[in-house]
């Protein structure tokens, strides 16, 4: 899963780089792309408590899933390209991160530095 | 709240604009039905956000979750705004991008803002307080159903070719989804303006020594005192003219226009004369514009004897070859105009649209015409070739047209064009529309081919002749008999104004010199180490009168448009931002002082072109 996240993330971050910075305006397209992928990581949120959190700390992100979820949804039926890079850059970010573990990430890439 | 801020916003616009102010008032009052829903939330970052919901529609004009990120984002991406330069916000939503952008510019970064949404656009100022922005810098705001008449004057006055390096244009997220076409529109007239300044600013650097040259040779023919306000005197004007341009298409209706000859005046402009003359076909006059037209395209012995309507800067090499009357009108160049005004006369204009074409057209909507036939005016390339064949080559070559510009066309869907064409079909669709509405002049289009001109009737030349080219009349005849506009004491006083003008020049060129004194003492007041603040300011005033004192003789026109090229370079270099009080004192000088060197030479060579030229004229 984590590699599964990490790949996302990349995905991600492209695609919210090149809106922001390239004006490409094709981010609902390419996002809708990714929905294979996003289902995946997303539905084993919705499935059960397997990162052991406290109940209402995985109420709360049960309901923060859901939320993004709505938007991206939305964001590709209204063809809203705003709505998207938010629910990509500061929704679904935050949730990949869950998955991904900074710290070895760090390490991953001073090792590749060297 | 809603109205305590709409009020405070629009207290803050009346320090720039009080009108628009007032006129938000009262559209905000008697507004109907929204066309859109505009939904105000608060972001999870605490910023006001609008959702708009249109045509079936929902869109986000901000992040729910994140509204200062990209907008972080979106100041970094705009980097570096300079002084003067124009940004173009196309798009306001609520206002996040606007106050972003004044709050990280300088107050001398012209921001122009263009809302397509009324109901947006009201929405912004009642629910964001952005009175401080507005009361920083004149925004112009240009809002949809308010004062989208203003955006034109708007982008002519803060696009220049000094400020166009520096233009940043911007869509708002989304609005290119809510406004296509809108933002499509507003990005052309951008497009227009920049197009049509680098033409210019081209025309001006290639042409500027010509155009003093031509209008110094031209004088001796200006002295004759014929013009187009004679002209139009002369002519009647119950008949109807036709205006023979080169296109491509006048290879197709060229022998008809024999059934017009003495039926219409016929102008024609300087490209079309030799097909025209080949033709069997003499124009009761041609017009020319051109500063550096080749005079080859009218060189053809038939011709000579044609009268020729021409600005004062027109090239000189084809005037001298014509023994007909030479008619001058008023082109916005200073020493025609000046020659009249010495005997209390005044030189009638015409308007220009960039071709000869659009020059002929509004001659006759000025000479008074109330049927006007146009024939070979293609703006197009017609049969993929760009003129008439027998004008700039016997058989005009044809081109590839698969990547150009696709217009409406006259018989077909859509013709090709070229971006110069475009202008020019742009300036006909304008200035038809306003000869329409002024003084109801039929415009027939009678060209076989082309690209279609708004407010025009399309129909075949031949109709138009059997319908409108009824009676005779002699127009060679009217022209001969045209008056001179100077009697021989006034054609002497204007002779005498000419023969003043090498010593005026003379004083312009001793006044650069002292300016050029006062830009070095400035150098080296700054090059001292401790610049004295007040010599400097002393200074900086004596190079304003200084400099006011060149400019206010009436001949600096002729001087300025031979620097064009050289004064961008100067102007330019004064636009960038210096970090210290000495860095900025010396880079005036240096300016200051090539400025001036310029202004110097530039006004000696006139005064001995002028001697050579002027002294002569008797």
């Amino acid at each position: 899963m984590e590699t599964l996240a990490r790949e996302l993330a990349k995905k991600v971050d492209l695609i919210c780089i090149e809106y922001h910075y390239m004006r490409r305006t094709d981010i609902v397209e390419r996002a809708k792309a990714l929905a294979g992928e996003i289902q995946q990581l997303v539905s084993v949120l919705l499935q059960g408590n397997v990162f052991g959190m406290e109940e209402e700390e995985y109420n709360s992100l049960q309901s923060y899933v859901v939320q993004v979820l709505t938007d991206y949804t939305e964001a590709i039926a209204q063809r809203d390209m705003v709505r998207m890079a938010d629910a990509l850059e500061f929704g679904l970010r935050d949730l990949l991160d869950i998955y991904i573990d900074t710290d070895s990430g760090e390490n991953q890439d001073e090792q590749g530095n060297i | 709240m809603s109205r305590e801020i709409f009020e405070k916003n629009l207290k803050a616009m009346e320090k720039w604009y009080p009108e628009f102010a007032d006129r938000i008032r009262v559209v905000d009052e008697k507004r109907n039905e929204p066309e859109v829903t505009v939904e105000a939330e608060l972001s999870w970052d605490d910023e006001i956000i609008f959702k708009v919901k249109a045509d079936e529609r929902s869109l986000y004009l901000n992040g729910k979750r994140n509204v200062k990120e990209p907008l972080r984002m979106w100041m970094e991406h705009l980097g570096d705004i300079h002084d003067y330069a124009p940004v173009v916000l196309l798009g306001g939503g609520s206002g996040a991008y606007l106050k972003k952008l004044v709050q990280n510019t300088s107050e001398k970064v012209n921001v122009i803002l263009y809302e397509p949404s009324l109901d947006i656009f009201l929405e912004m100022i009642k629910q964001v307080d952005l009175s401080e922005e507005i009361e920083s810098r004149p925004i112009a705001f240009v809002v949809e159903d308010v004062n989208k008449n203003e955006l034109v004057p708007v982008i002519d006055k803060l696009i220049s070719i000094e400020t166009m390096e520096f233009l940043k244009q911007e869509i708002h997220p989304n609005y290119q989804e809510l406004y296509p076409e809108k933002m499509r529109d507003v990005l052309a007239e951008i497009r227009k303006r920049t197009s049509f300044i680098i033409m210019n600013y081209r025309t001006g650097i290639k042409f500027s020594a010509h155009l003093v040259k031509n209008q110094m040779l031209n004088m001796e023919y200006l002295c004759d005192g014929y013009n187009t306000r004679r002209l139009s005197e002369a002519v009647p004007h119950d008949y109807p003219a036709i205006l023979i341009a080169a296109g491509p298409s006048l290879d197709k209706n060229i022998q008809d226009l024999k059934l017009a000859k003495n039926k219409a005046f016929i102008l024609a402009v300087d490209t079309a004369v030799k097909p025209l003359i080949r033709a069997g076909i003499r124009p009761d006059a041609f017009i020319t514009i051109d500063a550096m037209k080749l005079s080859n395209l009218v060189q053809i012995d038939e011709i000579k004897d044609t009268p020729v309507i021409a600005p004062i800067t027109a090239n000189y090499d084809i005037l001298k070859e014509q023994r007909n009357k030479k008619i001058f009108y008023f082109d916005g160049y200073f020493l025609g105009m000046q020659a009249y005004a010495s005997v209390g006369k005044i030189l009638a204009d015409v308007s220009t649209g960039g071709s000869v074409a659009c020059s002929g057209f509004s001659l006759l909507y000025k000479m008074g015409f109330n049927t006007i036939i146009l024939v070979g005016q293609d703006l197009a390339l017609t049969g993929n070739k760009s003129h008439a064949d027998g004008t700039f080559q016997d058989k005009m070559p044809e081109q590839d047209t698969s990547r150009m510009r696709r217009v409406k066309g006259n018989y077909e869907d859509k013709v090709p064009t070229r971006e110069d064409f475009k202008m020019y079909l742009d300036w006909f669709n304008m200035y038809v529309e306003g000869v329409k509405k002024h003084r109801d002049v039929r415009v027939i289009n009678a060209t076989a081919g082309g690209a279609y001109i708004e407010n025009t009737e399309v129909m075949t030349l031949k109709e138009a002749i059997e319908e409108n080219c009824g009676r005779e009349m002699d127009f060679e005849e009217c022209i001969r008999n045209m008056k001179s506009e100077f009697s021989k004491e006034q054609r002497e006083k204007v002779v005498g104004y000419l023969h003043t003008v090498p010593e005026r020049l003379n004083g312009i060129a001793k006044n650069a010199r002292g300016l050029y004194a006062i830009y070095k003492k400035i150098g080296n007041l700054c090059k001292s180490g401790h610049v004295d603040k007040e010599a400097y300011l002393n200074l900086l005033k004596k190079v304003k009168k200084q400099t006011k004192k060149c400019e206010t003789v009436l001949e600096y026109g002729l001087v300025a448009s031979t620097m064009a090229g050289a004064e961008l370079v100067v102007r330019n270099e004064s636009l960038q931002g210096l970090d210290s009080f000495e860095e900025e004192g010396k880079a005036i000088s240096d300016q200051g002082m090539k400025f001036a060197k310029m202004m110097q030479e530039c006004a000696e060579l006139l005064r001995d072109f002028a001697k050579e030229t002027l002294l002569k004229i008797e």
